[in-house]
């Protein structure tokens, strides 16, 4: 996935987001990723960053994203 | 299936403090692996340590067990911490060092 394809996809999933990509490597499937959102504001840690990682749910079973590093922080309204 | 819940849930019974891991605390084989280890060193705890790449079942296991699909897994009392993600916030901002006292 490249970086434009990974924050659409975050953008879809959280459009009142600030959304962070990077990619650690280049190689484009080490990714971090920073999302904002309000969504965020009623969930625990585990469940936060469960979120986040069912949004790419097929590309980290397939591997083609390998590695997702990922900060869900809750967004103050 | 119910054989490998029941290895996961005894090792969890018998270690207070459990990472789920691919490679050993020695020679991590993966960097988020290599990254947990690191924090749990930091805070000078003593952990066990189940490397899944030596045991198939558990590492497939050790996912549906609790519902996260990634590696490594911090394990405290039986409950799922997080992976090194979390480990890492809750290590900055001073909660792992709580959670770990036990």
């Amino acid at each position: 996935m490249t970086p434009e394809q990974i924050e659409a996809r975050l953008r879809q999933a959280y459009p009142d987001a600030k959304i962070e990509v990077v990619d650690l490597t280049g190689t484009q499937d080490h990714y971090q990723v920073v999302v904002e959102s309000e969504v965020f504001e009623s969930l625990s840690r585990l469940e936060r960053q469960r979120h986040v990682m069912n949004v790419f749910n097929a590309e980290l079973k397939s591997g083609e994203v390998h590695a997702l590093t990922i900060k869900a922080v809750p967004k103050s309204k | 299936m119910a054989d490998v819940k029941e290895r996961i849930e005894k090792i969890l019974n018998e270690n207070k403090i459990v990472l789920f891991m691919k490679g050993t605390p020695q020679f991590p084989m993966c960097g988020f692996s290599a990254r947990a280890c690191a924090i749990l060193q930091e805070v000078g705890v003593s952990f066990h340590a189940v490397d899944v790449l030596q045991d198939p079942e558990i590492r497939e296991g050790i996912k549906e067990y609790g519902n996260w699909p990634t590696l490594p897994q911090l394990y405290v009392n039986k409950e799922l911490i997080g992976g090194s993600d979390i480990m890492m916030e809750m290590y900055e901002s001073g909660e792992l060092q709580e959670v770990l006292k036990v």
